[in-house]
């Protein structure tokens, strides 16, 4: 692994939850498999998790009153958002937002510099 | 019944062995599991659930972090009447080993000699070659051994404790040795249990702490909250 691909392990892994809750926001309700064959297709592959490694994340949102179990189909168990959990995915991507965006401008910034005084 | 399936039983019961608790409270998360498992197999066309859904241990090690059946620790007054309950067994085997030395030593005419000097000499010899390995290995073989392959000692077992690693799953064989290492000295596991109060270490003495291991409560003084599924 190298030190570039550590480093976007790193960063990636913070994006497993809100990914999770928004998932959540917009199909409804989904159990824990389905979830993570889910997050790579909406991040494009930018973040994958194996399989069971969503179990331990489920619980700690479930722990925060965000998620809940909603029912119980043919042994799967489906999760949903909570109402608490709407509204602070809704302040959490406007937070993400304008987090991303300075970040991102701040890099664009450097980037044309750097092009510049090439 | 078809390969596949015979694979996934297998794969089950790996999980299950890591999860050192009472078949009724893990029945339900295991069906549930393996229901995923089936569709993880189906979904992948991968006919080894391992390829399909991951190692045993770690599955089983996401499985547990996901529950809340390993949060309410023991105390450390539990643990020590647990201790006392070992140790008196431990007497008793103490006790036996003593017996069958002696009687050995007093019985037995060695080389048709029978002079007190000779028996005198075959004594301390048997003593040092029998005696002093047994009481050392059972003193500390007792914990290792049945905290690997139970997950409790017979006195832990009486009051409901379990041993197990900080993310619930059953120990390894180095996590028994390294937390057990104290218990041959009665003062220096004292010793520690008063560093793990003086640092408030949750319950886990410095030992605990370097195994990475807990000890929980069997059953849950005052129910915590429901049990999640996944």
């Amino acid at each position: 692994m190298s030190n570039l691909d550590r480093w976007e392990a790193g960063y990636r892994k913070g994006f497993a939850k809100p990914t999770i809750l928004q998932i959540l926001l917009d199909e409804g309700e989904s159990y824990p498999y389905k979830l993570t064959k889910q997050i790579p297709k909406r991040t494009q592959g930018m973040l994958t998790m194996a399989s069971s490694n969503i179990y331990p994340i489920l619980k700690e949102l479930k722990d925060e009153g965000l998620i809940r179990v909603t029912e119980e189909k043919e042994r799967k168990v489906m999760y949903g958002l909570t109402k608490e959990g709407q509204s602070f995915l809704t302040e959490l991507q406007e937070s993400l937002t304008e987090f991303l965006n300075i970040m991102l401008a701040n890099f664009s910034n450097e980037i044309k510099r750097m092009k510049e005084d090439e | 019944m078809n390969d596949k399936f015979l694979s996934i039983d297998s794969y089950m019961q790996k999980i299950d062995y890591w999860l050192p608790y009472p078949s009724t409270k893990k029945e339900l998360v295991l069906e549930r599991l393996k229901a995923e498992i089936t569709e993880a197999i189906q979904d992948t066309e991968k006919k080894d659930p391992v390829q399909a859904f991951g190692d045993p241990y770690q599955v089983a090690k996401d499985v547990s972090s996901g529950q809340d059946w390993h949060i309410q620790r023991s105390s450390y007054s539990d643990r020590v009447m647990a201790f006392m309950i070992d140790t008196f067994i431990q007497m008793i085997g103490i006790l036996a080993g003593v017996f069958i030395w002696l009687r050995t030593v007093l019985t037995t005419n060695y080389f048709a000699i029978g002079s007190s000097r000779s028996q005198i000499v075959i004594a301390l010899v048997t003593l040092f070659f029998f005696l002093v390995p047994y009481i050392l290995v059972w003193n500390v073989g007792y914990f290792i051994f049945f905290e690997k392959v139970t997950s409790k000692t017979p006195g832990k077992a009486l009051l409901g404790l379990t041993v197990c690693d900080v993310s619930g799953v059953r120990i390894t064989w180095s996590q028994a040795i390294i937390r057990n290492l104290t218990k041959t000295e009665a003062f220096i596991l004292l010793f520690e249990v008063i560093i793990g109060i003086v640092q408030k270490t949750d319950f886990q003495r410095p030992l605990d702490i370097v195994a990475n291991t807990i000890v929980i409560r069997e059953r849950f003084k005052n129910p915590v909250r429901e049990h999640s599924t996944n």
